[in-house]
Formats: structure tokens, sequence, C-alpha cells
């Protein structure tokens, strides 16, 4: 195995490489002709795709997961989700901005803390 | 094929078909850009009667031939489809003009003192990257074969590099 004439043949082969400007130039003429918009160049790599479908499982799950602990009756504060739930909320009021609006949150959560204190004491 | 495969396609062979039109154009990047946006673009226009059976890299290198005879023949070089085939042509004048510009000048010198066959085989391994089973398509031959060859290409390479 002669690694030294490898070597040379490989640096030779180092100066025929086309430059990234020409690469990407040729690229976006050939997704033109195609009809492609960006996302044919974003989606090409393996490891993209599988990053955004990794990304778009946990966001749906999450969101899923969101939403039940928002909604449901049953997170409550001695349930795992009631951080998450808690969560949700202060986000709610953060995002309000009219004074009306606020109250109407505030009065709305003061209203479903009741109901779980209720809750809890009637099911010990 | 459904143009859709164009751009894995197109990731595969790029480099090579650069590569491939560098080493006949004595180096000019910008005739070798050009030729190879060419290239590709014909690929593209016809990709949707490309037949899978066929080998990708086969069917992409007679393209970038054809196009680069049909170059020489604007250019108005004296040139054979055989010449082609086997023998680049002008390729002392590449050899030079490579040799010139870059410190590679002993190593291009002692390709071209390979005999035709040795002299294709490591231009297409070693310096344009296709396969040993691309090439065993383009040359008609085994992969087995093709690496022995290989092999005996690098030491007979390896003794003409010691020569003074």
């Amino acid at each position: 195995m002669d690694f030294k004439t490898r070597y040379q043949l490989w640096k030779l082969k180092q100066m025929a490489q086309p430059s990234r400007i020409f690469a990407k130039t040729l690229e976006k003429e050939l997704r033109t002709r195609m009809g492609h918009g960006t996302w044919w160049v974003f989606l090409k790599s393996e490891s993209r795709r599988i990053a955004i479908a990794t990304m778009s499982g946990i966001l749906l799950i999450g969101g899923g997961t969101g939403v039940y602990a928002y909604t449901s009756d049953n997170v409550m504060p001695d349930h795992p989700l009631y951080v998450l739930r808690t969560a949700i909320e202060n986000v709610e009021m953060a995002t309000s901005f009219k004074a009306e609006r606020k109250v109407y949150i505030q009065r709305k959560q003061e209203l479903r803390h009741q109901q779980d204190i209720e809750r809890m004491k009637n099911r010990k | 094929m459904h143009v859709k495969y164009f751009p894995d396609f197109y990731k595969k062979n790029m480099k090579r078909i650069y590569a491939f039109f560098y080493f006949r154009c004595s180096g000019k990047k910008e005739i070798s850009e050009d030729l190879t946006s060419e290239v590709f673009i014909k690929a593209l226009n016809a990709f949707e009667s490309y037949d899978p059976a066929v080998s990708e890299s086969a069917w992409i290198y007679m393209i970038a031939k054809n196009h680069f005879i049909n170059y020489l023949e604007k250019k108005k070089y004296d040139v054979s489809l055989e010449d082609v085939a086997m023998i680049l042509p002008d390729e002392t004048h590449s050899a030079e003009s490579i040799a010139q510009k870059f410190d590679s000048g002993r190593l291009m010198h002692a390709i071209q003192k390979l005999s035709v066959e040795d002299r294709e085989l490591v231009k297409l391994k070693f310096l344009e990257g296709w396969a040993y089973d691309d090439i065993a398509i383009l040359q008609n031959k085994t992969a087995g074969s093709l690496r022995v060859q290989a092999h005996r290409a690098l030491k007979a390479l390896k003794i003409l590099l010691k020569q003074k």
C-alpha cells in the first residue's frame, strides 16, 4: 500500500474541487429549473430531516400534554402535570395586555383553584 | 426516473464531473464550471427519460464526455471519438499547464508517462473519485481486475516519481 503516492494523488484531487459559491449557484439554478423552493435544499440533508421529525414529534406530544394539563379537571395540585398547567396559566396572564382581559383571566383562574380545592376535599 | 431523485443524483456526481472537466481543461476553473453547469442542465432535462437500469455514473459520464467532444469541436480541435475514449485530447498540454500552475507538476508528468489504460484508471479513480464499480461499467471490466490494475499503476507511478 503506497501511502505517499496515494497522498500525492489525493492532494492533486483536492485542487480539482469546485468552489462553494459555484456549487451553491448551480444548485440554485437547478432548483429553479425544477420549480422547487428552498425546502429542497433545506431538507436534502438526512440529519436535518431526522431533526425536524424529532422536533415535530416532541412539539406534538408536548402540545397535546399541555392541552390536557390545562383543560382537564383531573390535573390538580397533587398531579404531576400541575406544574405544566401553572406555567400555561402564567403565560396566559403574561400575554394578555388589556386590563379587562387580565382581570377576567385572574378571576377565571381563582375560580378554578377554588374548584380544585373543593374536589380535593371531596376526594378525601 | 422521477425528477425528485435529481437532487441526490446531483449531490453524488457533481464533484466528479467538475474534476472530469478540470483535468481536461488545463485546470481552468471558469471553463470547468461552465461545462459542469451545462452537463447538469442537460442531465436535468433528460432525467425523466433516464432508465434506472443503466448505471447513474455511466449515464452522466457519457453526457459529460459527449458534451466535452462537442465543446472541442466548437473550438475546432482535431479529435476523434476514439481519442477521447482512451486518450484525452491535448493531454500533454493539460499536464504542462497544470504542472506549471501547481507543485504537483511532477505527479502529473508521471501520470502522463503511464500506459493509456493505467492513466485513465488513475484519473478516474484517484483524481475524479469514481468508484471501482462505476469504472467497471464504464470500461467493461470487473471491479476486482480494476483493483489489481490500480495497485500496479500506483507501483509504476511510484517508480516514475522516484526517477529524476
